[in-house]
């Protein structure tokens, strides 16, 4: 490496050390792509990957494999420059399947966060899409409001677009504001419910996913995880990471997100946060709060305190809204009798029947397809398959139905 | 008791700091112990992995099937400490000592640092101090994963980050180092 590119390296990664994250992922973004040589030095490639090698530990990636595989993707992938749209105003940090930019939405003619997700794994995808139609309609001033999911033909990402939150993490705000711990907790709580009631998991609560704005409005964001209670349910321990210091203990045993796997997060991030300044316990009388944040850590889940219970301590007079009943599936009575029959032929000459069911998205072929699969199951005997071909993430099936020895439909 | 109920029973308590220093001090005689063998069998400038060293400990001090995967890193961490420390001194010792595989070997810039493995180290150590100022968490995951051999989970179970965000820790750091000890290394070139 010659003189000035060193000095210019040395200069670049000192002041790297002195920023946040993701302000540093930001700049160090920008810097690498003005300076390849950075990118080398950082990545050890060349003689800066050999000159620890002596006594260095195998400079293994321990990222779980999504994040791996998305971490890639965000390599191989040249930064979103924005398109007809957005126009790029600045990186906001780095998510786990992307990157996030504030950006101007100029049919909205707002400032927007927007979140770029590329090259992640089909069902993955399909999942996202599933937690953003359920968190579509939740209106909450604690949850980062969701606006579009957006397929962007350019660059080939799918373009989640939030409100834009102008804010502190969690953490460094509490740090010079103690007084303020019990109204941006009884807020995170009401924030977490709310995802809760709608049959959504966070997945990844922590300091860094909470921000909150100088008026002292706490804000759960980054979704890049959550996913629908039902999509956990079938699927355990897919496509997640989770962020070590805040996961409950038997997510490391492979079992899935629960609630009660995210309010261990929030006790964890209040525990710490009365760890960090002791006497605010005293001072502020929240000792109700610290022995919640012991209660909501316990190891065995079944050990710590219901949903309900947690709320009592840190939001309470809080409404309970009853969860969301089931959705009464009403009309469309001509398409699931056209549904009924093609099982019915299918079934009765052994043979295979397909039905597009199209439309526009959003238009409900979901729920129509899982309401016909439902209905048959009610009225037959015999073993209904179900899967999901999830062509627009680009996946086919990979087991086809003709396999499977016994009564069969396809749908 | 025995030295691994203690240390199993130390790695429970670790959120105590007393525990902490109780569990250097039993892990920090057998790491050294175990080092002295090894690094009495190794050639200088032949590689040498902390890692083998601190799981080798490990699976001395502590009932390993018993302990919890959160314990485990909780261990490797006062190891890291303790490792740094004992290849720091370890390493002064030799160069103070002048042996002469140590002036006989040349230095080739573009393998940097492959023969001079013990200067380095301890330039490595120096410079650590002035990352701490910097940035005490970036210098804390360095030493985690360099000294300590911990991967970039249990490294952010101990620090309390997510596994990418300590892996970018140790990039920068890695980096940052890189720089440093290129401009030190120029300077001892131009100079003589």
């Amino acid at each position: 490496m010659n003189p000035a590119d060193r000095l210019r390296i040395a200069s670049i990664l000192d002041a790297a050390l002195s920023m946040d994250e993701p302000e540093r992922e930001g700049y160090l973004q920008v810097k690498v792509a003005e300076f390849p040589v950075l990118r080398a030095v950082l990545d050890g490639i060349g003689p800066a990957g050999t000159f620890l090698r002596n006594f260095s530990a195998p400079d293994d990636d321990e990222a779980p494999a999504e994040a791996e595989e998305a971490e890639r993707a965000g390599e191989a992938a040249a930064p979103f420059a924005g398109n007809e749209r957005f126009q790029v105003i600045r990186v906001l940090g780095s998510g786990g399947f992307g990157d996030v930019y504030e950006v101007w939405d100029r049919t909205l003619a707002i400032n927007i966060a927007l979140k770029v997700v590329r090259n992640v794994r089909p069902e993955v995808i399909a999942s996202f899409k599933r937690g953003f139609r359920a968190l579509e309609r939740l209106s909450h001033r604690n949850v980062c409001q969701v606006y579009e999911l957006i397929f962007d033909d350019g660059s080939g990402a799918w373009l989640l677009s939030m409100e834009l939150i102008r804010g502190e993490p969690l953490g460094h705000y509490l740090a010079a504001r103690a007084g303020e711990i019990r109204s941006v907790f009884r807020q995170v709580s009401e924030g977490l419910h709310a995802l809760h009631q709608r049959d959504v998991l966070h997945c990844d609560v922590k300091p860094s996913n909470v921000l909150v704005t100088a008026e002292g409005r706490a804000v759960i964001l980054d979704f890049g995880w959550t996913l629908r209670r039902e999509d956990m349910l079938s699927s355990p321990g897919s496509a997640l990471a989770i962020t070590l210091g805040y996961a409950a203990p038997e997510l490391g045993h492979g079992s899935p997100h629960t609630k009660a796997s995210d309010w261990f997060a929030t006790g964890e991030m209040l525990r710490r946060v009365l760890e960090h300044d002791p006497d605010a316990v005293k001072a502020h009388r929240l000792s109700d709060l610290a022995s919640l944040a012991v209660w909501l850590t316990e190891r065995d889940p079944r050990q710590r305190p219901s949903e309900e219970e947690a709320l009592a301590v840190l939001a309470p007079g809080l409404r309970l809204e009853p969860a969301k009943p089931r959705e009464n599936f009403v009309g469309r009575r001509e398409c699931l009798t056209r549904l009924g029959d093609a099982f019915a032929v299918s079934a009765g000459e052994q043979r295979c029947v397909t039905v597009h069911v199209t439309g526009e998205s959003g238009i409900g072929k979901t729920v129509l397809v899982r309401e016909a699969i439902r209905r048959i199951r009610l009225r037959n005997t015999g073993c209904v398959c179900s899967r999901r071909s999830s062509i627009r993430e680009n996946r086919r099936l990979s087991k086809p139905w003709t396999r499977w020895p016994v009564r069969r439909s396809s749908i | 008791m025995t030295t691994a109920d203690r240390v199993t029973t130390l790695l429970n308590t670790w959120r105590d700091p007393a525990a902490r220093e109780e569990l250097f001090a039993l892990i920090h005689p057998e790491l050294r112990r175990i080092a002295a063998v090894r690094l009495r069998r190794e050639r200088s400038g032949h590689t040498l992995q902390p890692t083998a060293l601190v799981s080798e400990a490990f699976l001395k001090l502590v009932h390993a099937e018993a302990i919890t995967w959160s314990n485990r890193a909780h261990f490797f961490a006062v190891a890291s400490d303790a490792m740094r420390k004992i290849l720091v001194d370890h390493a002064r010792k030799r160069v103070a000592a002048k042996r002469p595989q140590m002036s006989g070997q040349s230095v080739n810039s573009d393998d940097f640092g492959s023969t001079d493995s013990f200067e380095q180290l301890i330039q490595i150590n120096e410079l650590l101090d002035r990352l701490k100022a910097r940035n005490e968490r970036v210098s804390e995951v360095f030493q985690l994963h360099y000294f300590g051999g911990m991967t970039f989970d249990e490294i952010g179970e101990i620090v309390g980050i997510s596994s990418r965000v300590a892996k970018r820790d140790w990039k920068l750091a890695r980096g940052w180092l890189y720089a440093a000890l290129s401009g030190t290394k120029a300077s001892d070139e131009s100079g003589g």
